[in-house]
């Protein structure tokens, strides 16, 4: 049920995401990297509320959606994961809340 | 540093004119350093962030930084758009190695957009007249500056 959730959820970022003419027209391997990058970004989301209580402050590692190691430095994780999977592009994020924040560009494209 | 203002970008509507040559992003894995070099990045004083090409991002394998927030472009709209974060140094030539967190975006152009995290404490002068500009620390020129300023704008009102 929660699974269904997070892809529907990551199905309308995509869709809107592909809205956007504006954007330069993206090749099947970042299309691939952009949408990996997504699903990490909602189990990491997702997963926040129970991380907080858990292990706040810490660094996540999320890899194909799964949330693979935590550590208290980025340091530290970063230097665990790439071992571990040093082709890979591992999400890492720091576990505290996030209100939402309004971040002023230009445009990020050109 | 002045650097010169490339002639003919003043007349093409989506560049920046303030271009910066021989750029240098890097990060270290183990104490070794993975480093691209002669990048070329345009200052865009409007931006809250620095932004890299997506595909020199995932070329370096630059380490992530988490995702941004919701981005707002200059006409308020917003794109409800996630972008990933990596943790790099940058290199302007004389100015030297920063640490900052990025964001990776497939960009038209494959330069970098230098926004106002990386020049936020800095003084910018610009001349199009003569075609050039330059960057320096504000903080011992704003005393002067203030008091250029105050007198030019005297000198106008009489």
């Amino acid at each position: 049920m929660k699974d269904m959730g997070a892809r529907k959820l990551g199905e309308i970022l995509l869709k809107k995401d592909n809205r956007d003419a504006n954007l330069p027209k993206r090749d099947s391997q970042s299309d691939n990297f952009y949408k990996d990058f997504i699903r990490n970004v909602i189990v990491f989301k997702e997963s926040l509320p129970r991380l907080l209580n858990e292990i706040p402050g810490e660094y996540v590692a999320i890899l194909s959606g799964e949330i693979i190691d935590h550590r208290s430095t980025w340091e530290s994780v970063f230097t665990a994961t790439r071992e571990a999977h040093p082709n890979a592009f591992v999400l890492i994020e720091r576990v505290e809340p996030r209100p939402t924040e309004f971040i002023d560009m230009d445009s990020l494209s050109t | 540093m002045w650097h010169s203002i490339p002639k003919g970008y003043h007349y093409k509507s989506s560049a920046s004119p303030l271009v910066f040559t021989g750029i240098r992003l890097r990060y270290h894995f183990k104490d070794m350093p993975v480093e691209e070099l002669n990048l070329t990045g345009k200052l865009d004083t409007g931006a809250t962030f620095t932004v890299i090409p997506l595909e020199l991002a995932n070329k370096m394998q630059l380490p992530s930084a988490g995702s941004t927030g919701v981005l707002r472009s200059f006409d308020t709209s917003i794109r409800l758009k996630t972008y990933p974060k990596y943790r790099t140094e940058l290199f302007i030539p004389k100015w030297g190695w920063q640490i900052l967190d990025v964001v990776g975006c497939e960009r038209s152009n494959n330069d970098i957009l230098l926004g106002l995290d990386v020049c936020n404490q800095m003084l910018l002068l610009a001349n199009w007249r003569s075609g050039g500009f330059g960057i320096r620390p504000a903080k011992p020129m704003h005393r002067i500056l203030r008091l250029f300023f105050h007198r030019f704008r005297k000198v106008s009102e009489s």
